[in-house]
């Protein structure tokens, strides 16, 4: 048997040996803060330790439109995968709804759509909004830091314009990126007119935090429940217009019809199992992205359902991707206790004054890096100069420390500004308010995905995006706030921009899985061996000597 | 639990896992929802008890604070409900992850957590002032401001944006 460990305060021993040093540096460090990083310096750590820039774990697309480019091998097995369905097996001749407007996925940016398209003349019974899981069940509802919108007087959103191309490496569509910032204090107002309660200061006004590799304090947040509020606030407000919704059922392919259009989807029932089609005008992707496959083994802070289903059934559509060769590791996933190893620790925390520190209790980077930047210092902390902790069952972190954010700001202030990750800490004996957590790069966002225009649109007629799963908003790196933001500028832009598509009397043809076939034949044309299908759905968390003894009798 | 008679029903996201767990899955929770206009509405009290006349039948039995997975004081905010103050229910409220433990619990057949989603919102909406800052931004975009300092920047070769991007950063805000 095991040595029995010693807990204080919720930490084995000899890790709270580490926090006393912690303890010991806070008041010389208090205030204090090491120098940002130089563009070259920038540039150097991300080439040594970003998991992106390191060799391996990449390869090239074979086939389709992007063929040829470089994507994690995660999502290349998802693109050089089999249909789930094929045409042969499935009665199209049968409709089960026929809409105006499919919506695939109810986050903020499927949710923000539906309400738009409402307000531009599509009745409530001619949208549907369908869910893998429930209304509401996605990332949107676990983004805890903020809205970024450039809404203070030294600021403009031509600021914000410049540091989301600048955290992007310039690799952004700048009309895009123009629409997201100039959106965005119409989106923080139309939030306040719906009644979201955002930070605000004893005269009622906004108060507003910085972010890695942000310029100025634009970020509106909820305490560490932005995305929560955000969206059930919007979700209150999609139930109470009647807004038809589907719970439980995924979108397993998308339609085609003969010229080419998007036509609807096929859904997938998860409980009964049984396929329904939906036949629509137009399409809006809102599936989100892909923290679920674990890229590069990484643990992630994404939800259950976020498997990459979007751009898998669009790329066979034949819709362009864009940036998927980037992914986004938030610098501060929780690396212990282990139940909750990947979750998010918001960058709100560093933005309110908690300070990454190493074993020692020392600083070795500037708290508020663009997080590819951040991320890699941790990295290079842990694993290059072996300055890092090591938890019980060996993984390594360093430690964030979030005594100072009540040292800075007066006592209460983390109790008050930081509930949730208070509480969950508590249920493991950790005292966050007292003692600094441990954290470590994870998992948590698709940079790239289906590439869009200023108005949500694809390179398909018929098919939109928005939020997550599209691509050439953040470019190659998204900077913080800026996502919650993107659901809904987007997801209120394909709204429109769909309705004014409907509008415009656009007819379909009959709805065909035609595009599925040419794609089978791509794969066995590129010698693709039928091994895998997609999209997955749903994660696999079985372990191996389950696997090896699980037999299919049905 | 392992060796316990009793069957508890929790947020699996906000539970501890445990040896000796084990678990099913109630898919979603059933509730009641009417619809309301905001914008037909205004800050008026009695607003709670249009739209859930139900929470006059509160008995005080407290199984709703008992079941909330987020240690909420619910029966508290339900009885500021009935008082029609809107700031405590949505302070009391807030951290509400809207699970809906609280109404399949409750004996009265109250939907706690859509009581309190309508104080929030009329909260957020009549009893907070319209940001100044916000107001006034929101005027300039619509007046097209900004457009011709898009134009200039977006015109900008990429050393010049780089350059730009660079200095603006030295000027940060950091706290």
């Amino acid at each position: 048997m095991a040595k029995e460990l010693k807990f204080i305060r919720g930490y084995p021993e000899y890790m709270y040996e580490s926090i006393r040093l912690v303890n010991k540096t806070r008041p010389k460090r208090k205030g204090k803060l090491l120098p940002q990083m130089t563009p070259k310096e920038r540039e150097e750590i991300l080439n040594l330790c970003h998991p992106d820039y390191v060799p391996g774990g990449k390869r090239e697309i074979k086939i389709g439109q992007n063929k040829g480019e470089i994507a994690p091998n995660e999502l290349v097995d998802l693109l050089e995968a089999y249909p789930l369905i094929e045409s042969k097996d499935i009665d199209l001749a049968r409709i089960d709804w026929t809409v105006d407007i499919l919506i695939i996925g109810g986050g903020l940016a499927g949710t923000s759509a539906a309400l738009l398209a409402n307000d531009n003349g599509i009745p409530a019974d001619k949208i549907l909004l369908t869910n893998k899981l429930r209304h509401g069940d996605a990332n949107s509802m676990m983004a805890q830091g903020g809205t970024q919108a450039a809404d203070r007087p030294n600021d403009s959103p031509v600021l914000h314009y410049i540091d989301v191309m600048g955290g992007g490496h310039f690799t952004n569509k700048p009309d895009v990126v123009k629409a997201l910032v100039e959106d965005a204090p119409l989106v923080i107002k139309w939030l306040e007119g719906l009644g979201a309660m955002f930070d605000r200061d004893e005269e009622g006004n906004f108060k507003e935090l910085t972010g890695g590799g942000t310029s100025r304090r634009r970020m509106h947040a909820c305490r560490d429940y932005t995305g929560m509020e955000e969206l059930r606030v919007l979700r209150d407000e999609f139930r109470n217009r009647k807004i038809p919704c589907l719970e439980f059922y995924p979108a397993i392919e998308l339609l085609t019809d003969q010229e080419n259009k998007v036509a609807g989807a096929v859904l997938w029932n998860l409980e009964t199992e049984e396929y329904k089609i939906v036949k629509a005008k137009a399409t809006i992707l809102a599936t989100g992205g892909f923290g679920r496959l674990h890229i590069r083994g990484f643990a992630t802070t994404n939800h259950y359902g976020a498997t990459w289903d979007g751009p898998v059934m669009a790329y066979r559509a034949g819709a362009k991707l864009r940036d998927t060769d980037t992914v986004q590791y938030h610098p501060t996933g929780a690396a212990y206790p282990q139940q909750i190893v990947g979750l998010l620790l918001t960058e709100k925390l560093r933005t309110s004054g908690a300070q990454p520190v190493n074993k020692n209790g020392e600083s070795f980077v500037f708290p508020l890096e663009p997080r590819d930047v951040e991320a890699s210092a941790f990295i290079r902390e842990c694993y290059i100069r072996d300055n890092g902790i090591t938890t019980p069952v060996g993984l390594r972190g360093i430690w964030l420390d979030t005594p100072l954010i009540d040292i800075i700001n007066g006592e209460g202030t983390t109790q008050k500004s930081f509930p949730a990750m208070v509480r969950m800490f508590n249920r493991f004996g950790i005292d966050m308010i007292k003692d600094p957590v441990l954290v470590f790069p994870t998992l948590h966002y698709q940079n790239g995905g289906v590439e869009t225009d200023p108005q949500g649109k694809t390179n398909i007629e018929g098919l939109f995006v928005a939020g997550e799963v599209s691509g050439g908003v953040h470019g190659k790196n998204r900077l913080m706030g800026n996502s919650t933001l993107d659901c809904m500028v987007y997801g209120r832009r394909a709204g429109i921009y769909s309705a004014e598509y409907v509008s415009k009397g656009t007819q379909l043809n009959v709805p065909t899985l035609k595009h599925t076939e040419k794609y089978i034949k791509m794969l066995k044309d590129a010698g693709i061996k039928e091994e895998r299908k997609s999209p997955i759905l749903l994660p696999d968390y079985r372990g191996k000597a389950t696997l090896a003894r699980m037999i299919d009798i049905f | 639990m392992k060796g316990e008679y009793k069957l508890r029903t929790c947020m699996a996201c906000q539970t501890r896992v445990e040896d000796g767990m084990f678990l099913v899955q109630i898919p979603f929770a059933p509730a009641e929802k009417p619809s309301y206009d905001l914008e037909k509405e205004s800050g008026e009290p009695s607003i709670f008890l249009k739209f859930f006349p139900e929470i006059a039948r509160c008995v005080s039995c407290n199984t709703c604070t008992k079941a909330c997975p987020q240690d909420l004081q619910v029966m508290d905010y339900i009885q500021s409900a009935l008082r029609g103050d809107f700031s405590a229910v949505a302070e009391e409220s807030f951290d509400c992850i809207q699970c809906g433990l609280c109404a399949m619990r409750c004996p009265a057949e109250i939907v706690h957590y859509h009581v309190a989603q309508l104080g929030r919102r009329v909260y957020g909406k009549y009893l907070n002032p319209l940001e100044k800052n916000l107001e006034k931004r929101v005027a300039e975009i619509k007046e097209s401001k900004y457009d011709k300092e898009f134009e200039k920047v977006m015109g900008l070769s990429l050393a010049e944006l780089k350059t730009i991007y660079t200095k603006q950063q030295t000027t940060r805000e950091v706290y």
